[in-house]
């Protein structure tokens, strides 16, 4: 029963990492029907940017976890601007293969710019493991918590109840009418880019600082993306419940299971899940009255 | 206050879905736009909104100005600052959002408490929606829709409302009823309106002003109630013979190609 237990929390914090890379998808589909398969390497470049400031200023990790995400919203606009914004008003399949094009590009400039080599991030949360109910857990686990709640508060507070967050919600049913109603997509997109980016710089320094800073660091994106799928890839609070899901699932199968099954365990929950939901669990359906 | 002058509209290039339109809408004035499917109507509400270009469309000549400033370049959200604002053909509700969230959309550039006096106006105006406000707008009946869409654009605040095919996929009765609308807001807020019709016979008893277009051209332009008394006119939009009785449907053929007023 402990190993349950433990499996189950543990999984949650590994979850609320995923949960974090699925909101920063979900933000940028929401708002304009793309996905951003460079989610990943967004994140790892903000990542080496944030340790490159760390290097040369050491300030304790908690510090991190608020120059990333201003890292992250600069990282967002400037990609918006340069890399989106020429692209609005094409297809959305034209400008998911330009995010592919970014990822690529990313991935060479940080090889270029930092190298190969894998290195440890400049500031840690602390190796004390914290007791809590008898299951144990490292200072950084708890934080991955903390900050998911507060990204889903967040972004539960700004969707509901603010007007850029009704106009987010308006661009992405019907891109074209929420410009005749006054809406500039444009500045939609742009914060929902500044936004992704900011919330998958949060999950990149937490996992960074529990594995390295490397050029593979990318991957930890493209492995939370069932999280976003099976959470629903419109709904951002879907996306962090499915990376938490994910999580626990991913982890119930190492434990009980082959440790090789663990990495293909979300994607078969995206298959499951899309059988039974195939807008995931909490994605919006079509309102229409028959 | 709306003058469009010689427009000509090209889809890339090729396709002249414009040639040569001029239409004036005074201040305070209906203003309605007749004609068949593909005679061009939706693209100048196109080109109007500034939305043209982004379909791949362009101004090729021509000008349409809004109290005497050109749109040619005009964005879609600045046109609605300005108080160019569209009721969409289909209506186009965020049918996920509630009626509630799509009337704060329409309201989207205005200030607090502008929003909540045209929301009180709208309530008086469309008592049916009141106790619909939480409810999704795409579950809402056709009728109901459409006066969501209404109310949507007048929470923008409009001094020229545009509305693109108000009467369809509606009942009669409910078409009466969004048309007496009209009338009261012209009335009452002495709003300049721009209307684009299929219904003729409904379009020509409201506006004071016609243009009737086939082909991307004018093919006839004058007061309203000139244009219902033209027999060509209702033998071809009204489906009316000149006694006044109703043609069948073999007689009542499409105007094109045989109706023809020079440019």
């Amino acid at each position: 029963m402990q190993f349950l237990a433990d499996l189950i929390v543990s999984g949650l914090a590994a979850g609320a990492i995923y949960g974090l890379f699925g909101m920063a998808y979900a933000a940028i589909y929401k708002a304009t029907g793309v996905v951003n398969f460079a989610q990943g390497e967004v994140a790892m470049l903000i990542v080496y940017l944030t340790a490159a400031v760390l290097l040369r200023i050491p300030l304790p990790f908690w510090t991190a976890l608020l120059i990333a995400p201003l890292i992250g919203i600069a990282t967002g606009l400037v990609l918006d601007r340069l890399v989106i914004r020429p692209m609005v008003g094409r297809p959305p399949f034209a400008i998911v293969m330009v995010t592919i094009g970014l990822a690529v590009m990313i991935r060479a400039l940080i090889v270029l710019a930092w190298g190969s080599e894998p290195r440890e991030f400049p500031a840690r949360a602390g190796e004390t493991v914290v007791k809590l109910g008898g299951i144990g857990l490292y200072p950084v686990q708890i934080l991955a918590f903390f900050v998911l709640a507060l990204a889903i508060a967040a972004a539960w507070a700004l969707l509901r109840f603010s007007r850029m967050g009704l106009a987010m919600r308006a661009t992405a049913i019907d891109e074209r009418t929420a410009t005749l109603m006054g809406i500039d997509v444009r500045r939609v997109a742009a914060i929902a880019w500044a936004a992704s980016a900011a919330v998958s710089s949060l999950a990149g320094v937490l996992f960074a600082s529990t594995t390295y800073v490397g050029p593979d660091l990318f991957q930890a994106g493209l492995k939370a993306f069932p999280a976003t799928i099976v959470g629903g890839l419109d709904s951002v609070i879907g996306s962090a419940i499915g990376g938490l899901i994910l999580g626990v699932v991913e982890n119930l199968t190492g434990g009980y299971g082959d440790t090789a099954l663990k990495e293909i365990a979300g994607f078969v929950a995206i298959v499951a899940v899309l059988m039974i939901r195939p807008t995931g669990l909490f994605g919006a359906r079509d309102v229409e009255r028959l | 206050m709306l003058r469009i002058e010689s427009l000509r509209i090209t889809y890339g290039n090729a396709v002249e879905a414009v040639r040569d339109l001029s239409v004036h809408v005074p201040r305070g004035g209906i203003v309605a736009l007749l004609g068949a499917n593909g005679a061009g109507k939706s693209t100048v509400l196109k080109a109007i909104c500034g939305v043209l270009t982004a379909e791949g469309g362009r101004i090729a000549g021509g000008d349409i100005t809004f109290e005497g400033t050109s749109l040619r370049a005009i964005r879609a959200d600045d046109a609605v600052r300005r108080g160019i604002v569209q009721v969409p053909e289909g209506r186009r509700l965020f049918a996920r959002l509630t009626v509630a969230e799509n009337l704060a959309i329409g309201g989207f550039l205005r200030g607090t408490a502008e929003r909540a006096a045209t929301l009180a106006r709208i309530h008086d105006l469309f008592p049916p929606l009141l106790d619909k406000l939480d409810r999704p707008a795409g579950l809402l009946s056709g009728g109901e829709q459409q006066m969501v869409a209404l109310g949507r654009a007048l929470m923008a605040g409009p001094r020229l409302l545009m509305l693109d095919e108000p009467s369809l996929g509606l009942a009669p009765v409910i078409t009466d009823a969004i048309f007496a609308t009209l009338a009261r807001l012209r009335d009452e807020l002495g709003l300049t309106i721009l209307l684009i019709e299929q219904n003729a016979s409904r379009a020509l008893a409201l506006a004071d002003h016609a243009t009737v277009m086939e082909g991307g051209r004018v093919a006839a332009s004058g007061p309203a109630a000139t244009l219902a008394a033209d027999p060509m006119i209702r033998a071809h939009y009204l489906g009316l013979s000149d006694s006044g009785s109703r043609r069948n449907v073999r007689e009542a053929a499409p105007a094109t190609a045989r109706l023809r007023w020079p440019a």
